[in-house]
């Protein structure tokens, strides 16, 4: 079983205390005992003064009644009396108070005495009074003088047995307190001893532990030291690299949140361009529309210039028609100007008007030379037209096409750009959150900083603690070695 | 139309569609007083006295039409019909100045074409080609023209002896003082029927080339 230093400084402890509680325990015990005879000593003495009081009462009372009948006055009857009561209430406490069976006894006898010497006095009294002295006198010498006889010896032997009880319980206190010392100055010798020896049982057991603690402590101690620097040393530099990091870290959330920024410019412009493409896209379609309207138009344009062509062609062959009767007609004049060339005279006027039939269908003939040529341009205008609207249903056609290659491009570029603007909302979107989690890395590694600082503090208190102990260490070392010594 | 880029007046485009679309609804008559002029003009021409004749004797009414580069002249008198030149059906074996024959009112007739006969190259035949149908006696024929120009009153005594060096010397009778050379059409019918007699008429043929 391993003795602790405690339990061993207890156990000792206790051992002595223990021998000194016995040691107060017999000097206690012997205490009380001698103090219970003092007080059997002082109430007896006070039964002995009571005792002495009684007797000087019923002494007192006899004196009084034989100075009545001595002088025969009547105060001392009274006085007399007055003794007698006295006496009879001293005998009573004394039967009362009086602890031994013997002296009760002894004090109700002397009580019954009394009252009988009261009743003789009182009858002697009474004779005196009447004059019968004789009487009186008889009386007197047979019943007063001889009861005053008794009790006097009875109260004598009871005053002295009590005084013999008294000085045997005195006489019991002293030996009680001569072995009472004895017995304490032997018990306090023992404790001295046993506590001697035991502090020095304890001395050189607790030394010899305390030596090789105080080594141990003293190595460990300065372990602790040179660790604690090396913490502190730590410490400092995990706190500069903290405040590099939280600088990072501001950079980095800095840079999150232009991130974040640029990402929402990104998705705005997105949108607005998204807006713009399905602008180009209606403005594609209006267009389409319109070109297919065109179309439209110039097909009808070029139906309308065929039909006027055709329309120009049946001119054309009524002209014909009205060239063909021009030339009947002039050859008609002709052979009226020849018929009437051939009347002579007679036909002189008919001469001339063939003559204007002729310049008639001339100018006729002439009018649809110009009716054919003007038919001519026409043709060839009508043919230019509908050229023309062919080039244009062709070139509204390539339009048409490359207007919906257009489309289609506004259309890839639309969803482009929504995959673009999805891309930059989620790019936002993360954007936030890194800068959500990097506020909390920043709070986090503020916490670290207090925390650092906290632990920077507490590493130099214990830097300083380790000191302390270092330098306790030592004391204790030199202490523990000049006792050892001292000892040893 | 008008020309690529310049945008089309639309306006003017209207205003001129409005200008055709009223002379249209006027009846394709001219303008009130250009109709006005042409028939005050005619009018004038109408009601100008005419000069007298000249003297009866010397007066000749020719007919005068065009063939290749030359205007001639034909006696209405000899003058049967004009008609226009349709169906001609040419002749194999025959000399180049006989064009063909034509079916005319039931009677075939030869046509003559005088520039081959002349030596002038033809010209092709256009519109309007004719055909003077003349009777010489008994004989009728036609002489091919290009163009018929009118009837042309002239003084007999106005006439020229024709260019003697010419290939058409031997037909013609004088020439007018406008240049219109005057046939003489009993040598032409004489011609056509010596050759008609004659068979090939071989020694004629570099003549008439």
């Amino acid at each position: 079983m391993r003795w602790t230093i405690a339990r061993r400084i207890t156990l000792g402890y206790a051992a002595v205390l223990l021998l000194l509680a016995v040691v107060g325990l017999v000097a206690t015990y012997a205490l009380s005992g001698t103090g219970t005879a003092l007080q059997d000593v002082i109430r007896r003495e006070e039964l002995l003064d009571a005792a002495m009081e009684a007797r000087g009462d019923t002494d007192r009372a006899v004196v009084s009644f034989l100075r009545y009948f001595a002088t025969g006055e009547e105060g001392f009857i009274e006085e007399r009396e007055q003794r007698v009561r006295e006496a009879q209430a001293g005998l009573a406490r004394l039967q009362q108070g009086s602890p031994d069976a013997e002296d009760k006894k002894a004090w109700g006898d002397i009580r019954a005495i009394l009252d009988a010497w009261d009743g003789a006095a009182k009858a002697a009294i009474v004779a005196r009074r009447a004059g019968r002295d004789a009487e009186a006198r008889r009386i007197t010498v047979e019943r007063v003088l001889p009861a005053r006889d008794r009790w006097q010896p009875m109260i004598r032997e009871v005053i002295g047995r009590e005084r013999a009880r008294t000085h045997a319980v005195a006489a019991a206190a002293a030996t009680l307190a001569g072995r009472t010392q004895w017995a304490v100055l032997a018990l306090g010798g023992i404790a001295l001893v046993v506590g001697i020896l035991l502090a020095w049982g304890l001395a050189r057991s607790i030394v010899g532990t305390l030596r090789t603690s105080i080594a141990a402590l003293g190595s460990a101690s300065a372990e602790i030291l040179a660790s604690t620097s090396q913490q502190a040393s730590g410490t400092a530099e995990e706190a500069t690299a903290v405040q590099e990091t939280s600088a990072t870290i501001d950079e980095i959330r800095q840079t999150a949140q232009v991130s974040a920024q640029k990402a929402r410019a990104v998705t705005e412009e997105a949108q607005r361009t998204a807006q713009v493409s399905q602008d180009g896209r209606r403005a594609v379609e209006e267009s389409v529309r319109g070109m297919q309207d065109t179309r439209t138009r110039m097909e009808t344009i070029a139906e309308r210039v065929l039909a006027l062509s055709e329309q120009g062609q049946a001119i054309g062959e009524i002209m014909a028609t009205v060239g063909e009767l021009a030339e009947q007609s002039n050859l008609l004049a002709v052979n009226a100007a020849i018929e009437a060339a051939k009347a002579g005279e007679a036909g002189r006027g008919f001469a001339v008007v063939a003559a204007e039939v002729k310049s008639l269908a001339e100018q006729s003939k002439q009018a649809t030379a110009q009716v054919r040529t003007i038919l001519n341009e026409i043709q060839r205008a009508t043919q230019a037209a509908v050229m023309a609207a062919e080039q244009g249903v062709k070139a509204s056609d390539a339009g048409l096409a490359t207007v919906a290659r257009a489309d289609e491009a506004i259309r890839l570029l639309a969803d482009s750009l929504t995959t673009s603007a999805q891309a930059a909302q989620q790019i936002l979107v993360s954007a936030q959150q890194q800068a959500t989690g990097l506020d909390q890395v920043g709070l986090a590694m503020h916490n670290v900083q207090q925390a650092s600082t906290q632990n920077m503090a507490s590493t130099r208190q214990m830097e300083r603690a380790a000191q302390d102990l270092n330098e306790l260490a030592g004391r204790l070392k030199a202490l523990v070695v000049s006792t050892g010594n001292a000892r040893g | 139309m008008s020309a690529r880029g310049a945008p089309l007046d639309w306006e003017a485009a209207h205003a001129r569609l409005g200008a055709v679309r009223r002379a249209l609804d006027a009846g394709g008559a001219r303008e009130p007083e250009e109709a006005a002029r042409v028939l005050a003009r005619r009018a004038a021409a109408l009601a100008a006295p005419r000069p007298e004749a000249p003297a009866p004797g010397g007066t000749l009414e020719l007919l005068v039409f065009d063939v290749a580069r030359g205007r001639y002249g034909v006696e209405t008198g000899h003058v049967h019909e004009v008609f226009a030149l349709d169906g001609l059906a040419p002749l194999p074996g025959v000399p180049a100045f006989l064009r063909g024959v034509v079916n005319h009112r039931g009677r075939i007739l030869p046509v003559i074409d005088l520039g081959g006969l002349f030596g002038q190259a033809r010209e092709g035949e256009g519109e309007g080609a004719r055909v003077v149908a003349v009777e010489v006696g008994a004989m009728r024929f036609g002489l091919a023209a290009d163009a018929v120009v009118g009837i042309t009153p002239v003084a007999g005594r106005e006439l020229a002896p024709p260019p003697p060096a010419g290939a058409e010397a031997p037909f013609v009778r004088g020439v007018t003082g406008e240049l219109v050379a005057v046939l003489a059409l009993e040598a032409l019918a004489q011609r056509i029927v010596v050759d008609d007699e004659g068979g090939r008429a071989a020694p004629k043929r570099g003549e008439a080339r």
